[in-house]
């Protein structure tokens, strides 16, 4: 789990960092701060690939917040579409996919990972010229597979890794980043 | 974790870094080709240039096309993308491509459109960058239609380099000063514009050169103001790549308190301080400079706001003005310069006519006569000496020979046949064998009372020669009849005192003698008064300038002579390429065109007519020297040069003479246009050759002197040291005691010169009297006099100006130098000085009225106490003297009294009624000039526009 998100950390500043043709680049770093109450942080980048569009992701992890049994690493990444023609203000709207893998324990326990896909929105203030706020939303259709048994439940007693496997329509994204324009 | 899950999470990331790269803007490069000619237009064009981005070439060419048969304006339906653009400092510019596949970029400078190379959109294609590149002779076409950056633009292909940056446009240096500052409030109480958070306000002010009739041109730009919102501010930062003030194409600009109520421009009323001025009178110089201003507001998508508010008019100032432009006008070439020898040729010798003195009824004259021994010495040079040259010919000669009509006509036939005889046996002893058989048998005739009557009348003896004309007409076909007529009419007495008779009895000898010879000044002379000079060549054409030129100055037509004969010259004379020279080969260039001669000759003419006419002189002036051609002056020496055979001559072209340059600046001065100002300087560069003006020969220091005083160059700057401005000011002072107080009043102006101010002050007694010209000077110097300015004076004077010429009036209305130093206008006393001084006269030559009272009649001047201003209005009207221009001018005002909007005017009416007046009264154009300061019914109007342009229309035609 540590080595998995170390490596996505140093490809997010591999991407940070670079310089070529990616440093021509509009770059920002985000947080979402409500991930953080959660003690789920969490850090997302985005690039600016057109006059109204920018593609990101965001990467999420924790490990027992709040004295919770819970583990989670989730990946999000997301394609914008910025409506008022500039990347990072204002309305969006976007698809956003999510690549979860979790393990949790509350009376049952969840111990699998997720895969979705879903339409994403929210609205952009700027407060400064490399500080923004940013309110979002998704809705999608999450698949997962995991191993679902009763906590008190020998886990050997499943034999299969896998015992649930569906899909829902639920959302997969809720956020209020704040946005770091690096460049 | 799943495996599978871990795999995706290992290979997703590292492929979006590339996916990412991929994304990212792909430049893509091109070019737009112009030429080079126009290269030079964009610095003028600098906020005009659109782009046009077409998705294919096919669009690109269909869109050019219709641009060019003028079916699409300058707004592009929306399946164009359109930008507004100023260029980068290395004339490149970005687009976003759109589409896939392709296209083509339309620039649009003004009213030309050049097209780019085709260049090739991939899906992630983003941005082309381009590049103007020139191409040198662009404009000219070619065989096939197309000019080469016609033909450049239409090539496909694809592009991937980046041209040469090229130096960015300049804004030249004007020469004028702007003070002052114009207030702009943008409070949303007084400007409701919708401010947007994510907007971006542009103001730019401006003036025009003229009044706003919407196609006068912009004078000058004042700094425009861009106010960025608060959102738009950052964000736009960030796009600049966090420097907003080095990246974005308006810093320099930026304001940035963002609140509302800033006023965000400050151009208060402006003072147009004008160096350069152009000789004679410019109605465009008497009008102010209105003011405007341009605000736009754009959110990050469109302009959603645009407007042109108008603002004040600002005062002017033109130190030369009234220059006097007194030059020495003879700038001719050297007419020997230019002499052409004639050709010997064959050619007819012009007949003889000879009156020998016949005693009368004989066939024999008086041998002791000295007038006859003269002529018959000629006869015998003519025949004796003409013959025996070696060439001639004499193909046939017959002598007639004539009596005069009094007596039997049977005997006057006889008398007259003896005549003929007697002189052919004169001449047939000298006349050369080979040719007495060519002799015809001689001819007898006698003359009819007819020619007395011509001679009569050319003697201007009118009644005697109807007396003549009545006896011929009722005696028809009898001459003896109408001798015995008149005879006893009493006019016989007359005829005999006046010899009319004698001038009769001639003999004429009629032959062809060809001889090899060239024509005689006098038979050029008068074969180009009878028109007969088609085939003139140069020589001749010499001979006939040459006479022409020695005439006498008192011959009455001698100029119109010598311009007709010239302008005939230069159309005859011409040379194309395929004429050879007498040296045997073709020289194009030296005998190719007009001839310097006749072109100098004729603008001469036109110079002394005061007329202009730029492109005489054109071809003979060349600013542009090229290595493989030899300019000379002098066409003759350099045509006499011997050329070994086989040898290609050099090529030698007679251009840029002294005395033609400086005729050329003369006609450009006299164009008075400012549009001429930089080939006025080309030619005075090409006359001077980087000499001092001092060093110049004396003929041409006042002309360059003046030339460079109306350019601005009275005053040093980067193009004028100072001790050239002294010395254009000093010979500019010594034309005259106008132009020298002209002279210290500027520099008192511009350099707060006490002692020109003084030297000015006592000069006033000594400006012409009675000249509108030297009131309107001694109403600024009074304004500054030192340390009161007197304001009384200066309007008496501006009033004394007014009353002697009235078009001095709407000049004065925005003369900054007529502003006093406590920023009252002079004009307004001198306008109320000028009206009591004209209702004291008993009439206004212009305008008088049809009463018997004289009185004014202009609206807005008190009635004479005994018409009534309405009484005598309807009068005109209802009882009209549809002849009388106070009429027509009466109904034009009625036309735009009390409307407010040019929309409620009939135009085309109100012309029809201004152009009447004129008709009838050519000086009521000045009239019509001032009715906007002195017609209630047109100053409080919309239709005072009309007035305007009306004048301006119809002073540009007479100009």
């Amino acid at each position: 789990m540590k080595r998995i998100c170390s490596y996505f950390i140093l490809l997010i500043a591999l991407f940070v960092l670079a310089p070529g043709k990616v440093a021509a680049q509009m770059i920002a770093i985000r947080t979402d701060m409500l991930k953080d109450v959660l003690m789920t942080p969490s850090l997302g980048v985005d690039f600016v690939v057109g006059e109204k569009h920018t593609i990101g992701a965001e990467v999420a992890f924790n490990n027992q917040p709040w004295n919770m049994d819970m583990k989670l690493v989730s990946v999000t990444p997301e394609f914008r579409y910025w409506f008022n023609g500039r990347p990072f203000t204002r309305q969006y709207v976007g698809v956003v996919g999510n690549l979860s893998v979790y393990d949790m324990t509350f009376d049952h326990v969840y111990n699998g990972d997720a895969l979705g896909l879903g339409l994403s929105f929210g609205h952009v203030w700027t407060l400064t010229k490399r500080l923004n706020i940013d309110l979002s939303a998704g809705i999608g259709v999450l698949g997962y597979r995991q191993k679902y048994y009763y906590k008190n439940d020998h886990p050997a007693d499943y034999g299969e890794r896998v015992n649930s496997k569906g899909h829902m329509l639920m959302p997969i994204k809720l956020g209020v980043s704040l946005v770091y324009v690096l460049r | 974790m799943t495996i599978m899950t871990k795999r995706l999470l290992i290979y997703l990331f590292p492929l979006l870094f590339p996916l990412t790269l991929l994304a990212q803007d792909r430049k893509c490069t091109g070019e737009v080709v112009i030429p080079d000619e126009d290269f030079a237009k964009y610095e003028s064009l600098y906020n005009q240039i659109r782009i046009y981005s077409c998705t294919s070439v096919e669009d690109a060419e269909n869109f050019l096309k219709e641009f060019n048969e003028g079916k699409r304006g300058y707004d592009i339906s929306a399946a164009y993308f359109k930008e507004k653009r100023k260029l980068g400092s290395d004339y490149k510019f970005e687009i976003m491509a759109r589409g896939d596949g392709g296209g083509a970029v339309l620039m649009l400078c003004g009213d030309k459109m050049y097209k780019s190379e085709y260049y090739k959109v991939t899906k992630n294609t983003s941005r082309i960058r381009f590049t103007l590149k020139k191409i040198s002779g662009g404009n000219t076409k070619g065989a096939d239609g197309y000019s080469d950056w016609e033909k450049k633009g239409l090539e496909i292909e694809n592009v991937d380099v980046t041209a040469k940056a090229k130096q960015g446009p300049k804004v030249k240096a004007r020469s004028l000063d702007i003070d002052g500052y114009l207030q702009i409030s943008l409070d949303a109480s007084e400007f409701p514009l919708d401010y947007r958070e994510n907007s971006r306000i542009l103001v730019q002010p401006y003036w025009l050169d003229g009044p706003d009739m919407g196609d006068n041109k912009v004078f000058a730009y004042a700094k425009p103001v861009v106010l960025d919102m608060f959102e738009y501010d950052r964000t736009q930062i960030r796009r600049m790549n966090f420097d907003k003030e080095v990246y974005d194409s308006l810093s320099g600009y930026f304001v940035n308190d963002t609140t509302e109520s800033q006023i965000i421009a400050r151009h208060d009323t402006i003072i147009v301080t004008l160096k350069d001025t152009l000789s004679g009178y410019n109605p465009d110089e008497s009008y102010p400079y209105p003011a405007r201003v341009i605000i736009c507001a754009d959110d990050y998508n469109e302009r959603y706001y645009i407007d042109t508010i108008h603002l004040d008019e600002g005062e002017r100032t033109n130190y030369m003005r009234f220059l006097d432009f007194k030059y020495d006008k003879d700038f001719d070439v050297d007419i020997y310069e230019f002499k052409e020898e004639q050709q010997v040729s064959r050619m007819p010798s012009p007949p003889i006519e000879k009156q020998l003195n016949f005693n009368v009824g004989q066939a024999t004259i008086n041998y002791s006569d000295t007038m006859n021994t003269r002529l018959l010495r000629e006869l015998e040079y003519a025949f004796l000496h003409l013959c025996d040259a070696e060439g001639t010919i004499l193909k046939q000669m017959q002598v007639t020979g004539f009596a005069s009509p009094e007596g039997n006509l049977e005997s006057n036939k006889d008398l007259a046949r003896r005549r003929a005889e007697f002189a052919l046996g004169l001449v047939r002893n000298n006349l050369p064998s080979r040719f007495r058989n060519n002799i015809y048998p001689p001819k007898s005739e006698v003359r009819g009372w007819e020619e007395v009557e011509k001679m009569m009348r050319r003697d201007s003896l009118y009644a005697q020669a109807d007396i003549v004309k009545n006896i011929i007409e009722a005696n028809p076909g009898d001459i003896t009849k109408q001798y015995n007529a008149i005879r006893s009419s009493g006019v016989y007495e007359l005829i005999r005192e006046r010899k009319y008779l004698d001038r009769l009895r001639s003999v004429r000898f009629d032959y062809v003698l060809l001889q090899d010879r060239t024509k005689s000044p006098e038979e050029i002379r008068a074969e180009f008064e009878l028109g007969l000079d088609e085939t003139f060549n140069r020589a001749q054409y010499w001979e006939l300038l040459h006479g022409i030129i020695n005439l006498p100055d008192t011959v009455s037509d001698k100029l119109a002579m010598l311009e007709r004969a010239s302008v005939r010259a230069l159309k005859n004379t011409r040379y194309t390429k395929d004429d050879n020279s007498i040296w045997g080969y073709k020289d194009t260039l030296y005998h190719e065109g007009y001839w310097p001669l006749a072109a100098n000759i004729y603008a001469s003419c036109l110079i002394a007519r005061e007329e202009s006419d730029i492109n005489v002189l054109a071809p003979f002036i060349n600013t542009d020297k090229q290595g493989d051609t030899i300019f000379v002056e002098n066409l003759n020496i350099i045509a006499r040069e011997e050329v070994e055979a086989g040898e290609t001559p050099r090529i030698y072209k007679f251009t840029n003479n002294e005395s033609m340059i400086a005729n050329q600046i003369i006609m450009f001065i006299s164009k008075s246009s400012r549009k001429y100002r930089t080939v006025l300087g080309d030619l005075v560069n090409l006359l001077t050759q980087g000499r001092d003006l001092m060093a110049l020969p004396e003929k041409y220091q006042k002309l360059i002197a003046l030339t460079n005083c109306s350019r601005g160059r009275w005053m040093e700057g980067a193009d004028c040291s100072a001790e050239e401005a002294a010395q254009v000011r000093n010979i500019v002072a010594s034309i005259s005691t106008t132009n020298s107080v002209i002279i210290n009043i500027a520099m008192a102006d511009y350099k707060q010169d006490e002692i020109a101010l003084n030297g000015a002050l006592s000069m006033m007694d000594d400006l012409p009297e009675n000249s509108a010209v030297s009131s309107y000077l001694k109403a600024i110097l009074e304004l500054m006099r030192k340390p009161v300015a007197n304001k009384t004076k200066s309007a008496e004077y501006l009033a004394d100006a007014f009353m002697l010429d009235l078009t001095k009036m709407p000049i004065a209305n925005n003369d900054a130098q007529l502003i006093a130093p406590d920023q009252t206008k002079v004009i307004n006393a001198a306008f109320e000085e000028w009206k009591k001084r004209t209702e004291n006269i008993a009439t206004v030559s212009v305008m008088r009225p049809l009463s018997a009272q004289d009185s004014l009649d202009i609206d807005g001047f008190k009635a004479s106490g005994i018409w009534d201003e309405s009484m005598l209005s309807d009068y005109m009207i209802n009882t009209p003297d549809e002849s009388h221009p106070y009429t027509w001018y009466k109904r034009a005002t009625k036309h735009v009294a009390g409307k407010q909007s040019v929309e409620d005017i009939h135009a085309d009416s109100l012309t029809l009624c201004l152009n009447k007046c004129i008709e009838y009264n050519p000086e009521y154009l000045s009239v019509i000039r001032v009715a906007q300061y002195v017609d209630n019914d047109v100053k409080n109007s919309q239709g005072r526009m009309l007035f305007e342009e009306f004048y301006l229309n119809e002073s540009r035609k007479r100009k």
